[in-house]
Order: C-alpha cells, then sequence, then structure tokens
C-alpha cells in the first residue's frame, strides 16, 4: 500500500488527506442496491479516498494513504509526493489479537 | 429442485408416474394454493426460505425482539463503485434511526470491501469479499442498546487460511469477543480471558460458524447443531460490530468472504439454533451435520 510519510507531521498528513479527498470527489454519496433496509445516506457516503495512519509504535508519524491514486489529479509537489510515495512496511499496520 | 407452482385445473395431483414433480407427495392442488406444500421444498423468495409454505429467516425464527443484527449480502448493501460503504442491519433495531446505529459502515475508500452479488462458493448468494491488504473493514458505531452480554451469534465466512490472524468479527474495539481464523491451525473465539476452538479445521470453504456467548456455558459450532468446543462462560459484552477486523483501524484484518452474520440477545434453544443452521445451510449449500 503507497503513502506519504510525514515523519512528526500530523497536520501535514491531514492536509494530505483533504487533498487527495478533493481530488477524487469526496464526499461522495452511495448507491442503494439490492433489498431489505438501507443505511440512511449520512451513513453511506464516503468522506475520504484514504486513510491517514498513525504508526503504532512511533506515535509522532503518520501517513496518508494514496494507493492506486491517479497522481495527474494534482500539481507540483502534491503530484510528485503521490508518484515518489513508498509502499508502507509491516511495521505501519496494527496487530490482531 | 423444481418448484410447484399454480397450474390449470387439468393438471392431476401427484403421482408416482409423473416424473415432474418429484418423490415427496404433495397436497391437492386447489384454486386456493398457489403452491404446493410440499415437504421439504425449499425457494429463495424476498427475505428467506419457504418450508412448507412458511417464509424462514432470523426474524421469524427468533422473533423481531430478540434479533439485534441481521447482516444478509443481498440486503441493505450501499456502494461506492463497487464497492461497499455500508451494510445495513435488517434487525428493525430502533438504534438504526439515530447515531447508535447498527449498520456496518466505512467511509473510507480505500478500506471498502467488494461487493459480490453471485458467488459460486456460496451456492451464488451473494456475499462480501475482504481484502486484507488493505485492510477492509465495516464497522457500526458502539450501539444505543444496552450492551448485551448474553447472546448467541452466527456467521457464513470463509477466509484464505494464510498464515495469520484473520478476525471474521469483533464486538468491541480490540475488547471483549472476537472471532478468527487462527493461522493456518484453526477457528478461536476469544472471550475476554476466555480462549475457546471453535474448530479444530480451517474455514477456506465457506462454514458456518456458531457461539453460545455468556450463557450457562460458551458453546461453539461449526457446520453443526451440536456443539464442537464447550468452555466457561464469559462476561465480555458486546457493544458493536466490527466485519472483518478487530478493530476499525483494521487490526488483525480478513482475507475471505463474509455472507451473513446474525446476532440474538439470549442464548438460542434447541429448536432455534437447529432452525437457524438448516436455513444458513440451505441457503449457502453448506452440509450441517446433527
Amino acid at each position: 500500500m503507497k503513502a506519504i510519510l510525514f515523519l512528526a507531521d500530523q497536520v501535514g498528513a491531514l492536509a494530505m488527506q483533504t487533498k487527495l479527498d478533493v481530488a477524487s470527489g469526496c464526499p461522495i454519496a452511495g448507491v442503494d442496491v439490492g433489498g431489505g433496509v438501507h443505511a440512511p445516506p449520512a451513513q453511506s457516503v464516503t468522506v475520504h479516498y484514504g486513510s491517514v495512519i498513525q504508526h503504532p509504535v512511533n506515535k509522532a508519524d503518520y501517513a496518508a494513504v494514496c494507493d492506486g491514486f491517479d497522481a495527474s489529479k494534482l500539481a507540483g509537489a502534491d503530484k510528485t509526493a503521490v508518484q515518489n510515495a513508498p509502499d508502507l512496511t509491516t511495521d505501519w499496520f496494527p496487530v490482531g489479537p | 429442485m423444481r418448484s410447484r407452482i399454480w397450474t390449470p385445473p387439468e393438471k392431476q395431483i401427484w403421482t408416482p408416474e409423473d416424473p415432474e414433480v418429484g418423490a415427496v407427495p404433495c397436497v391437492p392442488w386447489s384454486p386456493e394454493r398457489m403452491q404446493c406444500n410440499t415437504r421439504g421444498l425449499a425457494l429463495g423468495l424476498g427475505l428467506g426460505l419457504v418450508f412448507g409454505g412458511q417464509t424462514v429467516n432470523p426474524l421469524t425464527i427468533y422473533g423481531p425482539s430478540a434479533v439485534e443484527l441481521w447482516l444478509r449480502a443481498d440486503l441493505g448493501i450501499t456502494l461506492n463503485g463497487g464497492n461497499v460503504s455500508a451494510w445495513a442491519d435488517q434487525s428493525g433495531s430502533a438504534d438504526n434511526g439515530g447515531a447508535g446505529s447498527h449498520h456496518a459502515v466505512q467511509g473510507t475508500a480505500g478500506n471498502q470491501p467488494l461487493y459480490v452479488a453471485s458467488d459460486a462458493t456460496f451456492a451464488g448468494q451473494a456475499c462480501i469479499s475482504f481484502n486484507k491488504a488493505r485492510p477492509d473493514v465495516l464497522a457500526s458505531a458502539v450501539w444505543t442498546t444496552a450492551p448485551t452480554v448474553v447472546g448467541t451469534f452466527f456467521i457464513v465466512c470463509n477466509s484464505d487460511g494464510a498464515a495469520a490472524t484473520e478476525v471474521f468479527c469483533s464486538f468491541a474495539e480490540a475488547g471483549t469477543g472476537e472471532l478468527y481464523q487462527n493461522a493456518a491451525a484453526d477457528v478461536q473465539y476469544f472471550q475476554g480471558s476466555t480462549l475457546l476452538f471453535v474448530g479444530e479445521t480451517t474455514v477456506a470453504v465457506p462454514s458456518v460458524l456458531g457461539v453460545d456467548r455468556n450463557g450457562a456455558a460458551t458453546n461453539c459450532y461449526q457446520n453443526a447443531i451440536t456443539a464442537l468446543n464447550t468452555g466457561a462462560a464469559g462476561s465480555g459484552a458486546l457493544t458493536k460490530i466490527i466485519v472483518a477486523a478487530n478493530t476499525s483501524a483494521g487490526a488483525g484484518p480478513l482475507g475471505g468472504k463474509i455472507a451473513e452474520i446474525i446476532s440474538i440477545n439470549r442464548i438460542a434453544t434447541l429448536a432455534e439454533r437447529t432452525a437457524t443452521m438448516r436455513y444458513l445451510g440451505a441457503r449457502y449449500n453448506i452440509a450441517i451435520a446433527a
């Protein structure tokens, strides 16, 4: 999973997430399919393109996930950051039970 | 299985020589009957299966007040493209009108699982496919209703059987109860400090798993009406549902598929458990032992 790293910079990670959200069209309303009762629109809306991940050990470090994002939707340094985003190593992911 | 439908008056009742009806005799056709009340005939109609003319689903088995969660992959799905942004609870809970609803949702596109409208491994029924590399997770809010300590739940699922802990569902944030694939060894249910084995085999093929939580004992079921394992009762409460991980953030993510989840707020009776296992077994073509 590719992500832009923000070491000791939560503000920067959240700001990048906002840019990715806007460029990807978020918020995106859900489309109900099938039968039964459906969740109300406020609960089924897609609000983020990717997550902001906090490092499980180095709590000060954050990563803005951009896996699969089309970098051409951004400009300048943001575009470059997405293009050069590395794959997250396994130490970024929370462990199971 | 061939179904019986209304036919004109000249259609005769079943006889052994009629090869189109099958081996089980049926009640003679009449204008009042739109289908033959054949024992063992099951049709997939609407919300449930039809046995002997009666619709069977968790709401009819337990009564609506006992069903606190019913997720089924052909019901209540909301999509963002091909991925699931919401899987709505069908229990009818009053919680679902507010902030503490039981709907399992995911607002981040990168963590939304894939919707599969028809999956051959689940007898052509719908399921939701979870990619653990993303990870894909659906989670509800903390339910408005007071947490339930005692209850029975069932899940129809499979996993990729990889050498990792993969959680099918959890009842609190890394808290009081989780059912998971334990690496490539077996399936486990962890209830507080009580660790129980649901089954001694992995669930690479779709399986019906069940647990009686915190009754006189904690009973675990795998494709059978009789408990495979029984252990001490725990005390952990169900406060929310997290599907395919141990936490909403995606700890211990599942690489696999889930088709249906049922949770009731009391211990199922033998008759209810039997009916549920047979309903799930028939729906997903999973053999259920006694």
